[in-house]
C-alpha cells in the first residue's frame, strides 16, 4: 500500500494501529521527535515541505502523564525504563544515562532547565573547531527565537523548593554566586515531578510547543515506528525503513532525510546503515556531563517535592569544571540512595521529608563511545580523563561544604556502601583515595557522537549538519555538538536544530 | 495520611498478589523482606507480593539488556551472597539475620553496584504502595499555582486546584 501524506492532514498517529506493510513518502523524513526533530519538523513544514516524523516511542498526552506514578512513567516514556548505563572503562564508574523514548523525546522528562551555550564554548567552536558560523554573535538570534517559542523564564525564588533554598543558603555562605535557573515553563505548579512528565502541561516540552506547530503546518508524526536503516542509492539517501510497534514493516521515501534520534541512537542508526564511518569519528567523542547527587538530612522539614524540581545553580566553581545546583528526585528514589539494609535503612528512609539534594556536573572531555552490538540498544562506554577524575573530589567537597554551611546533620555520599558522615568525618575524608568506580554517577546529557566540523577527516557532518558522504542526509540533534558544554544542553540542541533546519529548508 | 498522596505517586488500588513462583522474583522477595524490615519486623507479606508483581510487570515491559541486568544481579546475589556468611545455597533460604548480614557485606563489596541497581528498582516500586509511601513521611502536596514563598521548615501551603482535581 502506498500513501502520499497530505500537507493539510497533519496529525500524530500510532504505528501500532497501522496494519500491513506500508510504503510512505514525503519531501523530508525526520527520524526522532525530540528537541532536534521537533524544531526541524516545524521549520521545514512552515517552509512548505511535506514532512513525516517517525518516532520510536509512544505518544503520551499530558492527561495520561498526570496519572502515571513514577514507575509507570519509567515504563512508558523512558528508554529502557531509565536503566540505561554506560560502562565505565579504565577504572571509571558505571554511569546511568537517562533518555526519553516518546513523542517529545527527552524534553518530556527533563527538568526544563535552559542554559544558553556558554560564550567561551561557542567562541572555541568558532575559532578552534573551524565553525565560524557558531560564534556567540551568530547564534544569539537563534537562542532568542527558541527562548520565545518555548517560553523560557526565570524560576522565581518563591517557586524554589526548600531543598533548593538550602542549596542557595549554604553555597552563598561559602561565597558562591547563586542564581535562579531558567526553564521552559508557564504557570508551573511546583509539584517537583518534571522528570516523569509534567502533569499540568506547564513544562513546554517540544510535544507541547514545536510539534503542535509542525502538525498545524501539515507535518505528520507516526509514533511507535522504529527506523532501522537509512536507505541509500547512488550516493544519496532515498528514505528509511523500519518497523511499527506491531511488527509490521514500513519503508518511507523522501528527497532528504534528517536524523534526530539523539546522541546515542543517531550514530547507531548510521552504523547500521553503513554511513558516516569515513572520518573514524562516528560514535566517538561522547560527552556526558557526569553528574553526582549528594543528599543530606536536616533537623527541619525540607519536603523537597514541594517546589520547582531544579531552581538554582552556581557556576562559581567553573574553573574546577564543576557546575553545582539544587535539585530533587522522588522520595522513593531518594530512599534508594540511602545506605544500609533493614531497620537502620528504614529509619533513615522514614525521614526523606528532611532530606535535601544537591547535584554537581562535570564539564567533561568526551571520553564516551557508542558501539553497535547485537540487539536493539547500543553499548556505551565511558572513560574519565585525568582532568575529569580530578573534578570528582571538587564536586564532593563543594556540595558537602554547602550542605554543612546550610546546617545539615549528616551526609549520604554518592559512594557505594559508604556510611553516612557528619561534618567532622566529612572534613577528614580524602576523596582522592576513593576509586572513581565506587561513585554513583548519572548523566542526562549525552552529546557529540557525530560531531560537526570543517572537514571530513575530523568530523561526521559539515557545519550544516550534512553527513559528509551523502548530500541529502542531515543530522539535527545533540550528536552534532562539537565539544562538551558544561551546562544542560536542551537550549543548545533547540538553537542548533533551528539553525540547521533553516539551512536544510534553503537547500531543498 | 495515605489518602492525601496524589494518585500520580502511588497505586491507591494496590491489591494483594499471588506468591512469587519464578526464581528471580523469589529472590527479589527475599531481598525486599530484609531491606524494608523495621524494628517491628518485615513488611506485611501482601505488600511484598504486590511489589514483586509490579517489579515483574515493570521488567517485562522494559525488556532488553537493562531488565536482564537487574534479573542477573538478583540471581548473582542469590547464589554468591550466601558465601559472604558461609551458608550456601541461596539467599532466599538463609534465615532473616544471615540474609541481612550477607546483604550488608554485599553492599560494601566490589559488587555493591549490583545491589545498588536492585535496591533502586525495589525502592521505586515498593514506595509506590500507599502505606509504604506514607512511611517515608511523604505527603505529595505541592505548592499550587498561586502560592507564595515556602515557609522555612514549615508546613506546606494548601493544595492548588490542579492537585485537588487529581
Amino acid at each position: 500500500m502506498t500513501a502520499r501524506l497530505r500537507r493539510s492532514a497533519g496529525a500524530i498517529v500510532s504505528g501500532a494501529a497501522l496494519e500491513g506493510e506500508r510504503d510512505l513518502s514525503a519531501d523530508v523524513i525526520v527520524v526522532g521527535s525530540g528537541s532536534g526533530g521537533a524544531v526541524t519538523a516545524c521549520e521545514l513544514a512552515n517552509a512548505g515541505l511535506e514532512v513525516l516524523v517517525l518516532e520510536e516511542g509512544p505518544h503520551v498526552a499530558n492527561a495520561e502523564l498526570g496519572q502515571l506514578r513514577p514507575s509507570l512513567s519509567l515504563r512508558r516514556v523512558w528508554r529502557e525504563g531509565g536503566m540505561t548505563a554506560a560502562l565505565g572503562v579504565g577504572g571509571s564508574p558505571v554511569i546511568n544515562v537517562t533518555m526519553g523514548r516518546c513523542v517529545g523525546g527527552s524534553s518530556v522528562v527533563t527538568g526544563g532547565v535552559c542554559f544558553r551555550t556558554p560564550d567561551e564554548v561557542l567562541h572555541a567552536w568558532a575559532t578552534e573547531r573551524g565553525l565560524p558560523a557558531y560564534s556567540p554573535e551568530s547564534m544569539d538570534r537563534y537562542f532568542s527565537e527558541v527562548e520565545r517559542d518555548i517560553h523560557v523564564e526565570v524560576v522565581p525564588e518563591h517557586r524554589w523548593s526548600r531543598s533548593t533554598a538550602l542549596f542557595a543558603q549554604g553555597a552563598r555562605r561559602l561565597g558562591a554566586d547563586v542564581r535562579s535557573m531558567r526553564r521552559n515553563t508557564r504557570d508551573c505548579n511546583g509539584c517537583g515531578r518534571c522528570n516523569f512528565g509534567c502533569p499540568h502541561g506547564a513544562k513546554l516540552s517540544v510535544d507541547l510547543s514545536y510539534l503542535p506547530r509542525a502538525v498545524a503546518a501539515g507535518a505528520n508524526v507516526i509514533c511507535d515506528a522504529l527506523v532501522e536503516r537509512v536507505v541509500t542509492q547512488d550516493g544519496r539517501a532515498v528514505g528509511v525503513r523500519g518497523r511499527f510497534a506491531n511488527g509490521a514493516a514500513f519503508t518511507a521515501r523522501a528527497r532528504a532525510v534528517v536524523v534526530a534520534a539523539g546522541a546515542v541512537h543517531t550514530p547507531l542508526l548510521l552504523m547500521r546503515s553503513g554511513i558516516g564511518r569515513r572520518s573514524g569519528q562516528l560514535g566517538k567523542n561522547m560527552t556526558l556531563h557526569p553528574s553526582f547527587r549528594m543528599m543530606a538530612r536536616f533537623d527541619e522539614p525540607v519536603r523537597g517535592w514541594d517546589g520547582a524540581l531544579q531552581g538554582a545553580y552556581t557556576d562559581t566553581y567553573a574553573h574546577e569544571r564543576v557546575t553545582a545546583m539544587g535539585l530533587y528526585i522522588p522520595p522513593s528514589t531518594i530512599a534508594a540512595g540511602i545506605p544500609g539494609i533493614g531497620p537502620d535503612f528504614m529509619e533513615r528512609a522514614g525521614g526523606v521529608d528532611r532530606v535535601a539534594i544537591f547535584g554537581g556536573l562535570i564539564h567533561d572531555e568526551g571520553g564516551g563511545r557508542v558501539w553497535r552490538v547485537p540487539g536493539r540498544e547500543p553499548l556505551m562506554t565511558y572513560r574519565f580523563s585525568k582532568a575529569d577524575r580530578a573534578a570528582i573530589p571538587s564536586v564532593m567537597r563543594r556540595l558537602g561544604d554547602a550542605f554543612f554551611a546550610a546546617g545539615a546533620r549528616e551526609l549520604y555520599l554518592p559512594i557505594l556502601g559508604h556510611a553516612p558522615v557528619d561534618a567532622d568525618t566529612f572534613a577528614k575524608l580524602d576523596f582522592d583515595r576513593v576509586s572513581p568506580a565506587r561513585f554513583e554517577c548519572s548523566s542526562q546529557h549525552p552529546l557529540g557522537t557525530c560531531r560537526m566540523g570543517p572537514d571530513a577527516a575530523s568530523s561526521v557532518t559539515d557545519e550544516f549538519g550534512r553527513v559528509w558522504e551523502l548530500p541529502n542526509l542531515y543530522l539535527a540533534d545533540g550528536s552534532v555538538v562539537p565539544t562538551s558544554l558544561g551546562v544542560n544542553p536542551q537550549l543548545t540542541i533547540l538553537a542548533l536544530a533551528l539553525r540547521l533546519s533553516r539551512g536544510i529548508a534553503t537547500s531543498l | 495520611m495515605s489518602d492525601s498522596i496524589p494518585t500520580w505517586w502511588v497505586d491507591h488500588g494496590a491489591q494483594d498478589a499471588p506468591e512469587p513462583t519464578i526464581g528471580w522474583v523469589r529472590q527479589a522477595y527475599a531481598v525486599a523482606e530484609v531491606l524494608f524490615s523495621t524494628a517491628a519486623g518485615p513488611p506485611p507479606p501482601g505488600r511484598l507480593r504486590w511489589m514483586c508483581s509490579e517489579l515483574r510487570a515493570h521488567l517485562d515491559t522494559v525488556r532488553g539488556r537493562s531488565a536482564w541486568v537487574v534479573r542477573a544481579s538478583l540471581l548473582l546475589m542469590a547464589w554468591l551472597g550466601p558465601l559472604l556468611v558461609f551458608r550456601p545455597p541461596t539467599l532466599a533460604r538463609l534465615d532473616f539475620a544471615r540474609r541481612a548480614t550477607a546483604l550488608e557485606r554485599w553492599e560494601r563489596s566490589p559488587l555493591g553496584l549490583t545491589l545498588f541497581a536492585v535496591k533502586a528498582m525495589l525502592c521505586i516500586v515498593y514506595f509506590e504502595h500507599p502505606e509504604a509511601a506514607a512511611s517515608l513521611g511523604f505527603d505529595g502536596q505541592c505548592r499550587g499555582p498561586d502560592a507564595g514563598p515556602p515557609a522555612p521548615g514549615g508546613a506546606a501551603p494548601a493544595l492548588g486546584a490542579a492537585e485537588v482535581a487529581q
